[in-house]
């Protein structure tokens, strides 16, 4: 496990027991119900936002849970909004085209 | 790749595409790549958070699927998105287990060069950075959810697992996101 010192202030030392927490993660536990290692109780997504951020609540239900984690949602989603309009490099088609033999392989 | 971005008959279509490919018309595996090559590219750009890295997977999994065309069964863009995304998770697993090699600090910001780090918001960096903290099973299913727009039915037809459990994967994502941003960007 990495050692953990100068911890310069509280998203860093989030960042490292987070990724300590992703390390053992990787095994195959990803689906069971146990509490991530660095994430408390605390900061659990409230149901509400987790239903909202899901289609399954309002965004007023999920204010009256949790106004804060809906804002940084909203913040997440814009964002997110942002990357689904990246398109792959103009180039890539041409490349792969490029790199192809003359036929492809018939399987069997 | 997402049922509202391609027609029905596109989806009908890959199979004649194949076909023709399979014939001998190579240049038509051109129109396979137009395609699907922007939201696979999303994917791997989700997954790897490297511009260059999302490239050279796609440009390696596209040649991958050209050469074992005559194998496909069943949905083609299922298919390759397999192939993708095991080819973001095997980049994933190489640059983790190098990376745990180095000092901790050594890890760059979501993998990104500084050159690309200058195109991208705070917040997409920090999320970048934060999302190469999770495990790559947590990771795919928030990048597909979030970022790709995908319902958890059609995820769960991609990959082949249940609603259920992916739900429990995105919920935990998002636990560990907000835990990492939350203070800083609320």
């Amino acid at each position: 496990m990495l050692d953990r010192h100068e911890a310069h202030d509280n998203l860093n030392q989030k960042i490292r027991d987070t990724r300590d927490a992703s390390v053992s993660a990787e095994r195959p536990v990803a689906d069971r119900e146990v509490p991530l290692p660095g994430v408390s109780a605390a900061d659990k997504v409230a149901d509400a936002v987790q239903m909202w951020l899901d289609g399954e609540a309002t965004e007023t239900e999920a204010r009256q849970a949790n106004d804060k984690a809906v804002a940084f949602w909203a913040r997440v989603a814009k964002d997110s909004d942002t990357m689904r309009q990246t398109k792959a490099p103009v180039h890539l088609m041409a490349n792969i085209m490029a790199a192809l033999p003359a036929k492809a392989e018939l399987a069997d | 790749m997402t049922e509202s971005e391609i027609p029905p008959n596109d989806v009908d279509n890959d199979q004649d595409v194949i076909s023709r490919v399979l014939a001998g018309e190579r240049d038509a595996f051109a129109l396979l790549i137009g395609r699907y090559s922007d939201p696979l590219y999303r994917h791997a750009l989700g997954m790897t958070g490297s511009p260059d890295v999302a490239e050279d997977i796609l440009q390696t999994s596209f040649i991958k699927a050209y050469h074992h065309l005559g194998e496909v069964r069943g949905r083609f863009d299922a298919w390759l998105f397999r192939i993708v995304a095991n080819g973001c998770k095997d980049w994933l697993k190489n640059i983790r287990r190098t990376h745990l090699s180095y000092d901790e600090d050594d890890q760059p910001s979501g993998y990104a060069t500084p050159d690309e780090d200058l195109d991208r918001t705070e917040l997409r960096t920090d999320l970048d950075a934060a999302l190469a903290q999770l495990a790559p099973s947590l990771r795919e299913a928030f990048i597909m959810k979030h970022v790709e727009g995908r319902s958890y039915e059609e995820m769960a037809d991609l990959l082949g697992t249940t609603v259920g459990a992916l739900k429990m994967r995105v919920h935990r994502a998002r636990e560990a996101l907000q835990a990492l941003l939350e203070e800083k960007y609320a």
